[in-house]
């Protein structure tokens, strides 16, 4: 008789312990499995979490390096300006999520028919009161005012490039006005020159959540305008709007990255650019959030890649002990096949072959079971599982790794018995 | 024909203590032998040293005129000997058909009808089997062996008398029809009697009655 | 022979299956114990987070006569779950004269107007700590000479180099502030530091004369305090912005805040301010459960490997529990001897296992970057102003991440554990027990 033949014959007529085997290699690769499927989890979710930060990095010009120009209200930089061309490329780098950058104009805002509208809190003169401080937008989601939570958007959307006549206002100014998104307005830069006056669309309105009169920020230009008179154009309509003034580009640019991990690379990969002239920029890299907590976050990560190393050196653990018991419970047999004639490499193939018969079911099931026991444990601790996610990969790597395990463990729960001197047989079966 | 032959065999345990002094013995096939003795006297010894399990301290044994340690002793237990043992030790999870089958490429069958058992029983589970029935199943499967040599110890020790002496006849079939030489060790009169040639090993040595 | 002896017996000279099953037990007891203590330590890690992500309410008292007085103040700071960590701030405007008496002379280049009255006045910033302030974060201020103002140090101020060279002031000379209002409150201050502008006043042309950069000077709270309500030996303040531990509890607290007696809130502002943990809310949620689910899996199906392993080793004792049956010994008293065995090994390995699994956690803990306080950052080296808002661990006062095993926890895995290897040992026995001797007996082999 074969010993394939042994192999089929004894797991399928001792099919209790068969069944025993086959529900602790069933558990214990589930086990692996679900371990190795939170792994990944846990690093999508830290990686989200890094995410959420809001890192970013700031390319501005580099007054230092510059020279200095007289005129109007003193000195100024003659540094050159970010252009649109710039922006571009370095945006064109891996990992870099979105950017925004800004040109700050006063805008005078009216209704469609010239009325002209009236701040939050008029002072009195007209020709003030309608000026609203405007900020224009590449992507309005990254314009700090919203990144800080100052503002927050109640209705409508988010400015962007595609947006050539859209204006985001506050809620206050617009119930003030009986304005609603979808209203049309018009504005212009100064009602004194021929500049152009342009009708925009409002596409959406923002809430004031800051406390405006707080004087921490007192110190710029547009501290000087309540948050409620502050307005938003895309980047489009703003070149519209100052379509007589000279186009210098940007003081500065925001840029922001994915994972905030990946800044300090990301950056490198910037400063090769070798189109801009990085004597006159300089590069300053916001990650104060992401470096408050990245210790933790990674602790966090340690913690769990610690548990998981943990649960797949146990479960080895376990599986050479638990064949160890299979396998000792078995020596009489084992000393009954020496005794027969039958030689030991054919005795332990066929333990071998028994316990990857007892595999090739449980590690395929251990595949189905381990997808199912994330979601049942989140369902009854209502907590969200839904990426914990075990991939084919996972799988390849248990079934590798779990068969050459199993031989392995089947060859050190042999080895008692194969130390067994042919003497000891005898009395090993009496 | 002698086909086995012990010639001056001698064994000590690791602390010294002689069970074998010098053992001279020639069998041939075709015949049965027994050897008596009490528990302890070296009888399981004597037997573990002709099934090549271990090897003398002096002395040498042949196997067809070779000296079985210098062929190999894992070769002449595999292809030489077969054992029968007092408590069976049938593997639990084959039926009687498959134990015989275990090292055998003979139709398993006609060996078990040749010792007694029905086509049911041999399909049967071997633990629900009687021990008369066990003993015969293993004397089937030493009989499917090429072995010529059957080393027997104590085959008969968990059987009543009525089986034992059905067993002993069985075996003495084995030597007279089937050409095998059967070694029975024992320290039953009762079954030694049916060999037809008997020693008695005491005090280390082996004398023929 | 009593079953005790017999209990004892098997153990001892059935020594492979007794160490077999202890390094099972033990194995199982320690994997629990330590995903229990990393479970504790996550919580901590998570905590920690919260806490990073500064959480924090700041209550504007500009619009109260008397601001926010002491007592007020330590009643907020009584309030449960704050962090201890707080700025306070006042705003204020005065005029600058030198210790004759004679005004000292401001600039006005740029501004848009020179208010009436504000002639020598200019902007008073008053914080907790000067470096902190928005001007020296954001506004791009920096000390050139002399030290930061903080509370500690009284009737203090910082000057613009400007405002400096324009009033031949230097360090440790004295300068008179008076409040604007009328209300002759004069102080005598001593320059303790000058500091200059690196970024240009953007406001330029909008900014009234005393808001221009040149004019302002900082001072410490109780001298804001003085000018400000007349305050002689309390310190009174307009602002302030306290820190959370966890900033979901905010609400909370604010609420807290607003029931403290003897202020009218309705005058006051509270903020909260907590994007960034809302950014990071979902996320960290997400955090948090995966690790509660990892656990949870874990400690289940380490039970369930127990209750399969304990069963597969008492099978293969069927032979014994017969010969001890067809002796006579009650089933009882024979499945009350595997339960003692059981018992006794699987009080050994729950006793070695905490001495292991705080080896495991303490090697674990040693690998946490909150341990490593020379790890805790690494700057981007690429910025020019990294020094910048970088505080270290300590300034938020993190916790450290102690990986340990809890007396509670210990006592569960106690509990548990034991509960599982007796009761599945019973069960896996149950089959062999119901069996009758004779059966036992044969399927002896």
């Amino acid at each position: 008789m074969n010993l394939g033949t042994r192999a089929i014959l004894y797991t399928a007529r001792k099919w209790k312990k068969t069944l025993l085997l086959f529900c602790l290699l069933l558990s214990i690769t589930t086990l692996v499995l679900s371990g190795l499927a939170i792994s990944d989890a846990q690093e999508e979710q830290a990686e989200e979490l890094r995410g959420t930060t809001g890192t970013s990095f700031t390319v501005s010009r580099n007054t230092a390096t510059g020279g200095w120009g007289n005129g109007g209200n003193g000195s100024y930089s003659t540094q050159e300006y970010l252009t649109s061309d710039m922006m571009e490329k370095i945006v064109a780098v891996d990992g870099i999520e979105g950017y925004n950058a800004s040109i700050r104009t006063i805008l005078c805002l009216s209704d469609v028919n010239g009325q002209w509208l009236e701040q939050l809190e008029p002072t009195g003169h007209s020709m003030v009161d309608c000026q609203f401080y405007s900020y224009s937008c590449i992507n309005s989601e990254y314009h700090s005012l919203f990144l800080s939570g100052a503002l927050e958007m109640c209705d409508g959307e988010m400015l962007d490039l595609s947006f050539d006549n859209g204006i985001i206002i506050s809620k206050e100014i617009a119930d003030k006005h009986g304005l609603h998104v979808g209203d049309t307005i018009q504005a212009v830069n100064d009602p004194f020159s021929n500049d152009k006056t342009k009708e925009l669309k409002i596409v959406g309105l923002f809430e004031v959540v800051a406390d405006k009169t707080d004087e921490r920020n007192n110190y710029n230009e547009a501290s000087y305008y309540d948050y409620a008179n502050n307005a938003f154009v895309s980047e489009t309509t703003m070149k519209a709007l100052l379509e007589n003034y000279e186009d210098v580009g940007y003081a500065s640019a925001d840029f922001f990255v994915n994972d905030p991990e990946q800044l300090e690379g990301i950056i490198q990969q910037v400063q090769k650019i070798t189109s801009i002239n990085w004597n006159n920029f300089i590069i300053t890299a916001n990650d104060e959030v992401y470096e408050r907590v990245s210790s933790s976050i990674s602790d966090t990560g340690t913690l769990v890649t610690t548990l998981i190393v943990l649960i797949t050196v146990v479960s080895m653990v376990l599986i050479i002990l638990i064949l160890s018991v299979s396998i000792r419970s078995r020596k009489k047999e084992m000393g009954i096949l020496l005794a027969v004639g039958i030689e030991k490499p054919a005795v332990i193939l066929q333990y071998t072959i028994e316990t990857l018969l007892i595999a090739v079911i449980a590690f395929p099931l251990a595949c189905l079971s381990s997808r199912q026991v994330a979601g049942m444990f989140g369902t009854l601790f209502e907590k969200s599982a839904e990426n914990v996610i075990v991939t084919p990969q996972h799988f390849a790597l248990v079934v590798i790794l779990g068969a050459i395990l199993l031989i392995i463990a089947v060859l050190i729960s042999c080895i008692p018995a194969m130390r067994l001197k042919p003497k000891e047989i005898l009395s090993q079966m009496e | 024909m002698n086909i086995m032959e012990l010639k001056n065999v001698g064994y000590a345990y690791e602390n010294k203590r002689k069970v074998l002094k010098g053992v001279s013995l020639s069998i041939e096939e075709g015949k049965m032998y027994a050897i008596l003795g009490p528990s302890g006297c070296g009888k399981t010894t004597l037997l573990s040293l002709m099934g090549g399990l271990d090897s003398p301290s002096n002395g040498q044994i042949l196997y067809d005129g070779k000296d079985i340690e210098k062929a190999g002793l894992s070769a002449h237990r595999k292809n030489n000997v077969a054992f029968i043992f007092q408590s069976y030790n049938l593997i639990d999870y084959l039926t009687p058909k498959e134990n015989v089958a275990l090292t055998s490429k003979l139709p398993p069958q006609p060996i078990l009808e040749r010792v007694g058992l029905t086509g049911e029983e041999s399909r049967r589970n071997v633990l629900k089997l009687s021990g008369g029935q066990q003993q015969r199943v293993a004397i089937a499967r030493a009989l499917a062996s090429d072995a010529k040599v059957i080393l027997a110890d104590e085959p008969t020790g968990n059987l009543d008398e009525d089986t034992a002496a059905e067993i002993a006849n069985i075996l003495k079939e084995c030597a007279h029809q089937m050409n095998k030489c059967v070694i029975i060790v024992t320290h039953s009169n009762e079954l030694a009697k049916h060999a037809d040639i008997i020693f008695r090993l005491k005090k280390g040595e082996l004398q023929q009655l | 022979m009593d079953l005790r002896k017999r209990a004892c017996l098997y153990l001892v000279r059935k020594k492979g299956k007794t160490a077999t099953l202890l390094a099972f037990l033990l194995v199982m007891a320690t994997l629990v114990l330590t995903c229990f203590s990393i479970r504790s330590a996550t919580i901590t890690a998570n905590t920690n987070i919260k806490k990073a992500l500064l959480g924090y309410f700041t209550i504007n008292a500009k619009h109260l006569d008397t601001g926010i007085t002491e007592s007020v103040r330590n009643q907020i700071l009584s309030i449960d779950g704050l962090s201890g960590n707080y700025i306070l701030r006042s705003y204020s405007y005065a005029n600058y004269y030198d210790t004759d008496g004679k005004l000292l002379e401001i600039s006005t280049e740029g501004a848009a107007q020179t208010p009436a009255e504000y002639e020598n006045a200019g902007k008073i910033v008053a914080s907790s700590n000067s470096e902190n302030d928005s001007y020296f974060t954001e506004g791009g201020f920096k000390l050139t000479e002399g030290k930061a103002i903080t509370s500690e140090n009284g009737n203090a101020v910082l000057i613009h180099e400007r405002f400096a060279e324009r009033n031949g002031l230097t360090i440790g000379d004295t300068i008179q502030l008076s409040d604007v209002t009328d209300k002759n409150r004069v102080t005598d201050v001593t320059v303790a530091g000058i500091f200059t502008s690196t970024k240009e006043q953007d406001a330029i042309g909008i900014a009234p004369s005393c808001d221009l950069y040149d004019n302002i000077v900082f001072t410490d709270l109780a001298t804001a305090s003085y000018l400000l309500y007349g305050t002689e030996d309390e310190t009174n303040i307009q602002f302030g912005d306290f820190h959370v531990n966890d900033p979901e509890e905010l609400d909370r607290i604010m609420e807290q805040v607003e029931e403290i007696n003897g202020v009218d809130w309705n005058s006051c502002t509270l903020t909260c301010y907590d994007k960034d943990y809302q950014n990071a809310k979902k996320s960290l949620e997400g955090l948090q459960n995966i690790v509660f689910i990892a656990i949870a899996v874990v400690s289940a199906i380490c039970f369930l490997v127990l209750a399969l392993f304990m069963t597969l080793r008492l099978r293969s004792r069927i032979h014994e529990t017969g010969i001890y049956l067809a002796m006579g010994i009650s089933k009882g008293a024979v499945l009350l001897q595997y339960l003692l065995e059981v018992f006794i090994v699987a009080a050994i390995a729950l006793l070695l296992s905490y001495g292991a699994s705080a080896a495991i956690s303490n090697q674990i803990g040693s690998r946490l970057l909150s341990q490593v306080t020379a790890e805790t950052y690494e700057t981007v080296d690429l910025t020019q102003n990294a020094e910048t808002a970088r505080q270290s661990a300590e300034d938020l006062g993190l916790s450290e991440i102690i990986v340990k095993i809890s007396v509670a926890d210990y006592a569960i895995v106690w509990a548990f554990g034991l509960v599982i290897c007796l009761v599945s040992t019973a069960l896996a026995a149950y089959p062999i027990m119901k069996m009758n001797p004779q059966n036992i007996l044969s399927q002896m082999s």
